[in-house]
């Protein structure tokens, strides 16, 4: 059954209240907050990447708050154990058996941050749950609650200290993004304001329920034959590209489809087009590709690569 | 890629000079230098080459592919490059132009002469792609490329035919292709673009107009303006004068005095070897008269050497006596080195003449090869050669039925030729036709040899039966050639000199044998020449020749030019107002014709626009209807000059061009095809209407010229010269 029009508009204005809401703590950051709320409402998690103190966290915090559900913090260190985020079962003398103790990673939106300070082992511990929703402790399935949503950070800069995310589990987050610094305006009005007020806390604006249900509905959006093929070949440029050694998985098409599907609806249509696709390729699709050593020593970045497949790859529809 | 119209503008514009050549070499060094010159252009362009290193790549291209394509008669197996070949393409460069005018047409692939046609085809090619090419297309210089075939075409004309040859055709094609060359230009280009095209179709439509009304005539080329060295057509055949020399003042004067000679060796005046039915002439190697070294070496496989110091008294003119074939040949005495520059010989006829002209009191020596001579009996024996000689024009009538009746019985070819000359010396009687001798008509056209055949007895002179013996041999398969001198009579001494007056200038014929060339002696002894018998038509009606004398070779030289006066055409009796409006209308209408042709193309891609566009507008399915009212918005677009990339959704190119009706547009044709929800015909009809507001928006800051070239773009059809160039290296 494929999303009405009618359902479209409302998508789109729930949509745009959630976005709103988090515009009021994070100004002139339109897009990456309408991609954030696009990575939630197709299902998928987010990895932010961006320079200290440009509001990662800040973003993560309002997205939680704008959902009225549970939401946690996990500080990533370097001795941080995996039990540390997914629970640990304790012996309980009373009742004389292991009690399973839940770890912070059973919210709803769950803000990971410095996600690379933690070791490999403590990073892994987030792929089960990150595909599944559930956590696997001493053989016991624990689901986590849904709506659910891994929203991580990572400072590209500093390396001491530091883990590179694996291939594996930089796949299982549907899309990067960054912030970047806030334009010169709204600069002046956080620095204006800074003093005035005490913390903002936003308001919750949409029930946790309500997100489920906009997945579901999402996922009726109409995608034409000619999407898929034309994504299928943005995917397939990804693999032959010279300067890529490893190229976009499968998984990185669908979620590709999936996120395009809630663009198009955040936007009120009931159907995706071409520029849908091309809006959220590069954050889907460049944190998947694993460059050739030799053109990332000649400065070719992943977001280089998307962008020209973009520019040379036909629409495949006559659109020009 | 546009610079293709003109490489074809360079090839046509050479065609003018086919009349000169008429030889398929002319094709081969017109394509082969179009495709070099082409080649090294685009390599020049992609590769942004230097002045120097295009040049270089050229100069060794031509030396490369020259020989064969320019000389391929010293291309070694016919396509490899020899040493005398490149010898001769570099010398070309220098000398073939001049030696191109001063030739007789149609040269062929003689010598170097294709040179020219190389050179002009590569280099023109070169010059014009290259300038297409590497000039910015929106400067208004770039409009010199163009200037290119218009000067090759200039040059072709100069380096032609006083004739002209195709001269509509060729330009109309010529400036057609330059039209072309503009229209596929980028649209948008500048106002002096569409200033410059004007000037040309208005250049083309005049000229081509001039072309028409002017009444066609000998035009003034160089070839007609050149002083050339040596002009036949001054000195067609001293055998027409024989008459001259043999009765009348020239009777008893004396020609010349020759030293060295023994009794019975000759002194020949001129071969000749081309019979035109009107006369003999040296016109089969007339573009061999070259001028010579001190010596050459002898061709002949036999003959006597005859060494001999000839002055010349009253044989003036330019035919030089000379003892057979040429071995070496010097002046001697005062004006000799003048008379050495103006001397050329022609060694396939054995014959020399000074351009200038000997005079009386110039002397030289000379050395050559004479013939041998063999008497008529002797011929049974002798079989045809395989020297080459042109085929007579026409032969007489009445030869055929002469030969076959002299010559029943006889097999090979050496006796029905002894026969033939044995009952024509047997037959013939000597007269000059003097006061008081047997009338005989002077001349050896067609007709006079054929009523030598139908009198009876037959009565001529050496002229006629020198004529005559040379063409019954060629008849019987005789190579054979006629050639006017002199013979040193008995007792001759080669240490005195023997002074030869005009009776004693005789003829005589040269056949090719399988020993080479021999000389026999077809005339009739002197005897008294009997009554003319009484005409019996039904035995002297000789069966005609199959090959009937064409009737312009009919008058003999001697000849009034009565009948070309009376087949001219008579004065017009039209009204001359008339004739003034009708060649008002002839040119209106060639011109009309002209514009017509020049704006087919235009016209064709308008129709075909509006064709698409029919298309797009009655497509059975609502959603093709909404799609095709985009593709129209698009192709508006890209005529207009919107530089769209395949990558472009609709809404970006929407987007790009400024236009918010477009985005609608492109918002209806993106929800016709991606949306799985049926169109309205409501839907259809606001998606034309806003397609059409798109168009007529688009149009309506712009200048005439740049609605004209939107409406002419090919680009809405793909046409991109980027795409056929796409596999070429990209330009730095």
């Amino acid at each position: 059954m494929s999303m009405k029009p009618e359902q479209a508009a409302g998508f789109q204005k729930v949509f745009d209240k959630l976005v709103g809401n988090v515009e009021q703590v994070l100004l002139g950051k339109n897009r990456t907050v309408r991609l954030a709320f696009t990575a939630m409402l197709s299902g998928g998690h987010l990895l932010l990447e961006d320079y200290p103190g440009t509001g990662k966290t800040s973003l993560a915090r309002a997205m939680a708050q704008s959902v009225q559900g549970s939401h946690s913090r996990i500080q990533f260190t370097p001795d941080l154990l995996p039990g540390d985020i997914t629970g640990v079962s304790i012996f309980d003398q009373k009742k004389g058996a292991f009690e399973f103790h839940k770890g912070p990673i059973f919210s709803n939106i769950v803000l990971a941050d410095e996600i690379n300070r933690a070791s490999p082992k403590t990073q892994s511990a987030l792929l089960e749950v990150m595909e599944e929703h559930h956590v696997t402790v001493d053989g016991v399935t624990h689901p986590t609650g849904e709506p659910f949503m891994v929203i991580a950070t990572q400072n590209p800069i500093e390396q001491a200290g530091t883990y590179r995310l694996p291939e594996a589990q930089l796949d299982r987050f549907l899309m990067k993004a960054s912030l970047g610094y806030p334009d010169h305006a709204s600069t002046r009005l956080i620095l204006e304001n800074s003093g005035k007020t005490k913390k903002v806390e936003l308001e919750g604006v949409v029930p946790a329920e309500m997100i489920v249900k906009l997945i579901e509905l999402a996922k009726s959006v109409h995608v034409d034959p000619g999407i898929t093929d034309y994504v299928t070949n943005i995917v397939e440029a990804t693999r032959f590209a010279p300067e890529v050694r490893l190229g976009a998985s499968v998984r990185g098409a669908l979620s590709l489809v999936s996120a395009s599907r809630v663009y198009a609806a955040s936007l009120g249509r009931h159907f995706v087009i071409p520029d849908d696709v091309k809006a959220l390729a590069d954050s889907v699709l460049s944190h998947r590709l694993v460059l050739d050593p030799e053109a990332e020593f000649d400065g070719v970045t992943a977001n280089n690569v998307v962008g020209k497949i973009l520019i040379d790859l036909p629409v495949g529809a006559p659109a020009a | 890629m546009r610079a293709v119209f003109l490489a074809f503008a360079v090839v046509v514009s050479l065609v003018p000079l086919w009349p000169v050549y008429q030889d398929p070499g002319f094709f081969v060094a017109l394509a082969g230098g179009a495709i070099l010159g082409a080649l090294i252009a685009l390599l020049s362009a992609r590769g942004s080459w230097s002045v120097l290193r295009t040049v270089l790549t050229a100069v060794v291209a031509y030396l490369v592919f020259g020989v064969p394509l320019a000389v391929p008669g010293e291309a070694f197996l016919g396509f490899l490059p020899s040493l005398q070949g490149e010898l001769s393409l570099i010398t070309g460069v220098v000398l073939s132009w001049k030696q191109l005018v001063t030739v007789m047409p149609p040269v062929g692939s003689y010598e170097a002469l294709l040179v020219p046609v190389l050179l002009l085809s590569m280099v023109g090619t070169l010059f014009t792609v290259v300038l297409s090419l590497r000039l910015s297309r929106t400067k208004a210089h770039a409009g010199f490329a163009a200037l290119v075939p218009v000067v090759t075409l200039s040059v072709a004309i100069w380096l032609g035919p006083s004739r002209s040859f195709a001269s509509v055709l060729v330009t109309v094609g010529v400036f057609v292709l330059i039209a072309l060359w503009f229209v596929s230009s980028r649209v948008g280009v500048a106002r002096t673009g569409f200033r410059a095209l004007g000037i040309l179709v208005l250049s083309a439509v005049v000229a081509s107009a001039v072309v028409l009304v002017t009444p066609i005539a000998d035009r003034t080329v160089w070839r007609t303006e050149i002083d050339q060295p040596f002009v036949l057509q001054d000195d067609t055949s001293p055998l027409s004068e024989y008459r001259s020399y043999v009765t009348g003042d020239n009777k008893n004067r004396d020609l010349i005095s020759v030293t060295g000679l023994s009794a019975g060796q000759r002194v020949s005046i001129a071969t000749l070897d081309n019979y035109t039915g009107v006369l003999y002439s040296v016109g089969g190697v007339a573009a061999d008269f070259t001028k010579l070294p001190g010596s050459i070496p002898t061709t002949a496989k036999n003959g006597d050497e005859v060494s001999a110091q000839i002055t010349i008294s009253g044989l003036t003119g330019a035919w030089v006596p000379l003892t057979g074939e040429l071995g070496s040949f010097s002046f001697t005495g005062a004006g000799s080195r003048a008379l050495t520059d103006a001397f050329y010989y022609s060694r396939p006829a054995g014959t020399g003449a000074v351009t200038s002209g000997l005079s009386e009191g110039d002397s030289y020596r000379t050395t050559g090869l004479a013939a041998p001579e063999v008497s008529i009996s002797s011929i049974s024996d002798l079989k045809p050669g395989d020297a080459i000689v042109p085929a007579p024009a026409v032969m007489p009538n009445g030869l055929d039925a002469f030969v076959s009746l002299s010559s029943k019985g006889k097999t090979t070819a050496g006796e029905r030729l002894n026969a033939t000359l044995t009952a024509l010396t047997d037959q013939g009687y000597i007269s000059h036709g003097g006061p008081d001798e047997v009338p005989s008509a002077s001349g050896h056209g067609a007709n006079r040899v054929a009523a030598l055949f139908a009198a009876s007895p037959m009565v001529g002179d050496a002229e006629q039966y020198a004529a005559a013996a040379s063409l019954i041999a060629t008849q019987i398969g005789f190579p054979s050639r006629v050639v006017m001198g002199f013979i040193a009579p008995e007792g001759t001494d080669a240490t005195t000199a023997v002074t030869f007056t005009g009776a004693e200038m005789t003829a005589w014929i040269e056949i090719s044998t399988t020993e080479g060339w021999v000389a026999v002696n077809p005339n009739p002894g002197e005897r008294p020449i009997p009554e003319e018998q009484p005409q019996d038509p039904t035995e002297v009606a000789f069966p005609q020749t199959a090959v009937e004398p064409p009737a312009q070779d009919e008058p003999q030289l001697n000849d009034s030019s009565a009948p070309e006066v009376a087949d001219e055409e008579q004065p017009s009796e039209v009204d001359p107002v008339l004739q003034a409006i009708l060649a008002v209308v002839n040119a209106l209408g060639w011109t009309l014709l002209w514009l017509g042709l020049l704006a087919s193309p235009f016209l064709g891609v308008i129709v075909a626009k509006r064709r698409r566009r029919h298309a797009r507008l009655s497509a059975a399915d609502p959603r093709e209807r909404v799609e095709g009212a985009w593709n129209e918005v698009r192709d508006a677009l890209l005529d207009h000059g919107t530089a769209a990339t395949a990558s472009m959704t609709r809404q970006e190119l929407a987007e790009l061009s400024s236009l918010s009706a477009a985005t609608g547009v492109a918002v209806l044709a993106d929800t016709a095809q991606y949306s799985a929800d049926p169109l309205s015909e409501a839907e259809v009809i606001r998606a034309w209407s806003e397609a059409d507001g798109v168009v007529r928006e688009m149009g309506a800051n712009l200048t005439r010229w740049q609605k004209f070239t939107a409406k002419i773009s090919v680009k809405s059809f793909g046409l991109s010269w980027a795409r056929f160039t796409a596999w070429l290296p990209k330009r730095r």
